[in-house]
């Protein structure tokens, strides 16, 4: 009785495996057509989970790129007489897991040639010690560890590592060893080098007390110069504190006895304890942050940490620290991309592009195969069965899909960070993060829920509604409803131009709020769903009527595609709005990234403000004949720029020749607000003592064009007033930013780029005034002007040669060295933009790909039919290839317009949301050449995706299609 | 009208086989058979003997392995598919069992579309379709989708469009396969009119005893080969009443 119920129960539930054994072999027979649905959904994965990839590593990367750049974030050093202090700081840093590595460094006096000096010599720091014959330098004692870490602080000719009796010096020690000794000093040169190891007294005193401990023979193997100023390292070991007096015939201070005035001497080249504890230097500690300890606790507890660390190091120990502004810089990196993650809003749209395209290729899949489900019925399979067929198969696609989904996003991820502009990828960077990207579980399991898991969804939908319908309706031919429904049309227009007019006035009137650029998003791009919707309806409509009308030129049976175009819908509607949807996209972001690009090169050159910018030690203004004497430059101007008070207000005063600098400055129509730049330079020229004071200052001050405004400035060892005459307003200008701090953005993102007036602001005025008013001899600031063949990576190549010199022009800036935040966001959005315009091309195809083979298919026997009636394969053919070309140009003239509208609006949007602060007003560029290009190969992507199908249409064979019909 | 006797169809020892596999299948086996102008042949037969194929050979959708076919006077056993083309849009009118109007075209464009594939300028095309409707009545229905008409209407459309060009021959596979008794019964009776009023030849191969006892000639295909015959019993049960038919098609 037992196997009689058991047999019974069998045959009630069917066979259980009856599903997976046809999904299995349906998926066999059809390998193409659930490959393209899995590649479909994969990509529709990989886009978003892309994005995620990025926010997971990109922490470390923003930490680790900044240390990438920067050896150390910390000095501590002990206070006077507890020189121990620095010893056990550094054992109870080593400890802390936020710290990768410390370095205690030493170092003291060293005589250049000073063998030759007697004992009784007297030596003394602070003694003008170049007029007696003599050349002291800061000698540094390093190993090559030490070296190799901080490679990347120094720019350098020739070794940056030390043999044994090998030496590396500073571009500004030749400098003066050629003042001194009137001898200039090459790499592989050797020179003697006389060390005071011992303690320095107050005073000066004779040789033979300061430890002196002879090094002979030291080769030199490098030449080095500091790549930027006020580096953790350049601090550690700093010049004389406001300069020395070199001589003792001028009064003028030389940068002396730092880092920019060193040897790098191995430390093996003294006896070990040989150099006293209380030396001429004291002995400091440099730390380096641990970019992985740090990212993995969190990107909002970077300076937290870092902070804690060193101030409970100072509470234990007799220390002092430096190094508070790099941990904020290192934060700040790290809040700007944590900041430019909300920017991965704007996949919005491409995300729900492909979530509607998962969705069309799940129905486009499902199409023909509700006969199919017929059928099955029809054999006696259950309704749980035929669910069950359908389930196996698209768990079978979705494991398909994650897998090549998973495959696209660690592919596509690093793509972001190796972005150096838009479609151009450094490919070593690419390659570092490929092998660091992590995909999480988390990331995976909100890609498929978003993606994959809709669409198949949708599919068991497709298929139970299939099952549940009645059998012989699922078998008879479906016939489509050509006549087109018009009540909801007016509804969907009418929504696009509300949903698009709110968006415009939302991020007119509303703050700045993730939450709201998310509202503003989500409308944005329903209304261009929306539009894309009714566009292609309408595109169509027109484009068959204009079909209709050429059919003199194109035959008669031209008629036949425009009536094909004019009254298909089908798939042919979701098809052109998902052709319109990407196309626009591919312009939009291609409008965009341009229009990015276009502003930060005019944000460069104004924050250069001329076609050379030379920022340099103290200079005598006729450094200026120097710099004319390099090929290609034309005219150069000094800077002199000091600072002025006026109450509580100090501003810095940019003093200059105004009529050079009206002919080589980058103005914008911005600059002067009231003036254009000739006639208030001008106007400046001619008044000796005039000023040009920004719009806040002027209201602030009560100070019209005309007014006379006494400001206190330096003077000779006192601060002096100074009269000048107004002589009109500046609201920026090219190469200082800002004429009131009260205009500068809080966001330290491009504005200026670190070249912009320090203090409350600035104002200019003419050079020689100032310069004889506080006799001031000297700038740091020159500007040139550029022939317009001038070669200027070879020009900054010369300029490099010289010291204390850091030469810039727009086309060679190094955007990552001055603003690595900026070039952090800059890599988000134009890898996203890349990243977006590769998918959405990809999606156009694939859509094309997919639903024309799809329609063809649906329409065999129309095609049988009018080839029965005389239709030649030529004539079917051209008649489908009209139609389907159609369709896409159709959908191309949409996505023209569409993309240029929203290229604009989202561009605006950027803008808006960007933390990229500007100094000049955003701009929208049309990359002309670019779009034709891409819009050639998007033609000719769909005009040979168009004719492949319309070739198999031409091949149906009427005979067989219709046999029995 | 024009009565004048001459061949629209001939076919000379035509032979058809199928490669299926290793094996082959001799569909036709040297079918010879000759319609003329005006006249109404039912082929008849069993599933599989090739009525079909037949019918696929003469509307030039197929070719014979072996043998000769001429559609009113052309043997088109030899053509390429431009010229094929052009024969079935001349001489060759198709009527198929399930109509297959075009879904997206009225009454009139279905029967326009065999002249848009001859490039027929849209004045006399519209002329030429309206004067087809008519014969076919269904002129009043001219501008209406094929869904929006019945069965017999869609056949009658389908009718006009398979005369559109003017063809020699007109091929119907199960013309009334998907009608009521009334309605093809009606359609064949049209047809057979036409046939007459045009001097067109009609062939059509059908199961149905109705529809092959309106006809001129029946033959029976057996074995490949066509046999001039009257075929079985049922053929004389049949109960209609041919001339009523005729009076209720006029009417």
């Amino acid at each position: 009785m037992g196997n009689s119920k058991n047999s019974k129960k069998f045959k009630t539930k069917g066979n259980r495996a009856y599903g997976i054994s046809y999904a299995l072999s349906a998926l066999r027979a059809n390998p193409f057509r659930a490959l393209s649905l899995a590649l479909t959904l994969s990509l529709g994965i990989s886009l978003f989970a892309s994005t995620m990839v990025w926010g997971d590593t990109g922490i470390y990367v923003s930490i680790y790129e900044y240390l990438d750049g920067h050896a150390y974030q910390l000095k501590i050093d002990s206070e006077p007489g507890v020189s121990q202090a620095v010893v056990q700081a550094q054992s109870y840093m080593n400890q802390s897991q936020f710290v990768e590595e410390t370095h205690r460094i030493n170092s003291t006096v060293g005589l250049v040639w000073g063998t030759n000096l007697s004992d009784s010599t007297h030596y003394g720091i602070d003694d003008t010690v170049y007029s007696h014959g003599m050349k002291d330098c800061r000698v540094v004692f390093v190993d090559n560890e030490f070296l190799n870490r901080t490679a990347i602080e120094f720019v350098y000719d020739g070794a940056f590592e030390l043999g044994e009796n090998e030496i590396i010096v500073s571009r500004l020690f030749i400098h003066y060893v050629e003042e001194v000794f009137d001898v200039q000093l090459h790499i592989n040169d050797t020179i003697d080098v006389e060390l005071l190891l011992g303690s320095p007294p107050s005073i000066s005193a004779p040789l033979s007390s300061l430890g002196r401990y002879s090094v002979t023979d030291l080769k030199i193997v490098g030449i080095f110069d500091l790549r930027s100023f006020g580096s953790m390292i350049e601090r550690a070991l700093p010049s004389y504190p406001g300069g020395r007096e070199n001589y003792n015939h001028t009064n003028l201070r030389y940068e002396v006895m730092g880092l920019r005035d060193s040897i790098l001497m191995r430390i093996d080249q003294i006896p070990a304890g040989s150099l006293s504890a209380d030396g001429f230097f004291r002995e400091t500690m440099l730390v380096r942050a641990s970019a992985s300890a740090l990212a993995s606790d969190g990107p909002k507890h970077v300076a937290e940490n870092l902070m804690e660390l060193v101030i409970r190091t100072d509470e234990k120990y007799n220390i002092t620290w430096d190094g508070q502004d790099k941990i904020n810089q290192l934060q700040a990196v790290v809040d700007t991309y944590v900041s430019t993650l909300d920017l991965s809003i704007l996949a919005l749209p491409i995300i729900l592009l492909a979530l509607f395209f998962s969705v069309f290729a799940a129905d486009t899949f499902m199409a023909p195969r509700s006969v199919e489900v017929g059928i099955i019925r029809s054999k006696g399979a259950s309704y749980s069965q035929v669910s069950s067929v359908f389930l196996w198969e698209s768990a079978v696609i979705a494991a398909l899909s994650v897998a090549l989904g998973i495959l696209f996003s660690v592919l596509f991820a690093p793509l972001i960070p190796s972005t150096t502009s838009f479609m151009a990828f450094d490919w070593s960077v690419y390659t570092f993060y490929l092998s660091n990207t992590v995909v999480s579980l988390n990331t995976i399991l909100r890609a498929i829920g978003l993606t994959v898991l809709p669409s198949l969804l949708f599919i068991l939908y497709l298929a139970r509604r299939a099952a549940s319908t009645e059998i012989s309706l699922t078998l008879a031919e479906v016939t489509e409803d050509p006549t087109e429904t018009s009540e909801a049309h007016g509804f969907t227009i009418g929504l696009s131009i509300f949903l698009l007019v709110l968006v415009v006035v939302m991020m007119y009137l509303l703050p700045k709020h993730p939450i709201l650029f998310l509202m503003e998003l989500s409308m944005g791009t329903a209304a261009w769903f929306f539009i894309a919707y009714n566009g292609s309806r309408i595109s169509r409509s027109g484009l068959a009527s204009v079909s209709k009308k050429l059919s003199f030129i194109l035959g008669q049976k031209n008629l036949i595609s425009a009536g094909y175009l004019k009254m298909r819908k089908g798939r042919i509607i979701p098809l052109m709005v998902v052709l319109a949807l990407t196309m626009s996209s591919t312009i939009a972001f291609a409008v965009q990234s341009e229009s990015l690009r276009v502003d930060l090169g005019r944000e460069v050159t104004y924050a250069l403000g001329s076609d050379l910018r030379v920022d340099s030690t103290v200079r005598e203004f006729n450094f200026t004949q120097n710099l004319e004497n390099y090929t290609g430059v034309s005219s150069a101007m000094p800077v002199l720029r000091t600072w002025a008070r006026l109450g509580p207000d100090v501003i810095s005063i940019e003093a200059l020749y105004p009529l050079e600098y009206a002919s080589m400055g980058k103005f914008d129509q911005s600059s002067f607000p009231d003036s254009s730049p000739t006639s208030i330079l001008s106007a400046l020229s001619s008044v000796p003592n005039g000023i040009i004071i920004s719009e806040y200052h002027s209201v602030r001050w009560n100070k019209t064009v005309g007014s006379n405004v006494n400001l206190e400035m330096s003077g000779v060892s006192t601060t002096q007033l100074v009269t000048f005459e107004v002589v009109g307003i500046v609201h920026s200008a090219p190469g200082f930013g800002f004429a009131s701090h009260t205009d500068i953005p809080a966001s330290s993102l491009g504005a200026g780029f670190g070249f912009s007036s320090s203090f409350d602001g600035f104002a200019i005025a003419n050079l020689e005034y100032v310069a004889e008013e506080i006799q001031e001899e000297g700038a740091t600031l020159f500007m040139a002007d550029l022939t317009e063949n001038a070669n200027r990576t070879l020009l900054l190549e010369e300029l490099s040669g010289l010291s204390g010199i850091d030469a810039n022009t727009p086309e060679t800036f190094n955007l990552k060295e001055h603003s690595l935040q900026t070039a952090l966001f800059l890599n988000t959005i134009e890898g996203l933009f890349s990243i977006g315009f590769v998918m959405s091309l990809t999606l156009s195809v694939f859509a094309l790909s997919i639903s024309l083979g799809s329609v063809v298919r649906e329409r065999r026997k129309e095609y049988a039919v009018m080839r029965a009636i005389g239709g030649s394969k030529r004539q079917i053919v051209s008649m489908v290839f009209s139609e389907f070309s159609g369709v896409v140009i159709a959908s191309l003239v949409l996505s023209l317009f569409l993309g240029a509208l929203f290229g604009y609006v989202m561009g605006f949007l950027v803008n808006v949301m960007s933390p990229f602060s500007r100094t000049l007003s955003a701009t929208i560029a049309f990359p002309i050449n670019f779009l034709v290009f891409v819009l050639f190969i998007e033609i000719l992507t769909m005009t040979i995706g168009a004719y492949l199908p319309a070739r198999e249409a031409a091949r149906t064979d009427p005979a067989v299609v219709l046999r029995n019909m | 009208m024009a009565s004048e006797k001459h061949a629209a169809v001939e076919c000379i020892d035509v032979h058809r086989e199928f490669q299926d596999g290793s094996r082959i299948i001799k569909v036709l086996q040297g079918t010879n058979l000759t319609v003329d102008r005006g006249e109404f042949v039912a082929i008849v037969g069993a599933s599989g003997s090739g009525k079909t194929t037949l019918l696929n050979l003469i509307g030039g959708l197929d070719q014979p392995t072996s043998g000769s076919i001429l559609v009113d006077g052309e043997n088109i056993t030899k053509l390429d598919d431009e010229k094929m083309s052009e024969v079935r849009r001349h001489k060759i009118g198709v009527l198929f069992q399930d109509q297959h109007l075009l879904p997206i075209f009225t009454a009139l464009e279905n029967v326009e579309v065999p002249m848009l594939l001859d490039d027929v300028p849209e004045e006399e095309r519209e002329n030429r379709g309206l004067k087809l409707l008519e014969t076919v009545f269904v002129d009043h229905r001219a501008h209406h989708m094929p869904h929006e008409l019945s069965g017999g209407m869609r056949s009658r459309v389908a009718l006009a469009r398979a005369l559109a060009n003017d063809p020699a021959i007109l091929l119907c596979d199960e013309p009334t396969g998907d009608l009521d008794h009334k309605t093809g019964g009606e359609i064949i009776q049209l047809m057979r009119s036409l046939a007459k009023k045009k001097n067109l030849a009609v062939l059509a191969a059908t199961h149905d005893p109705e529809t092959a006892r309106m006809a001129d000639r029946i033959l029976l295909l057996r074995d490949g080969v066509l046999v001039d015959e009257l075929v079985g019993d049922f053929f004389k049960h049949s109960k209609v009443d041919i001339t009523k038919r005729e009076s209720d098609a006029h009417s």
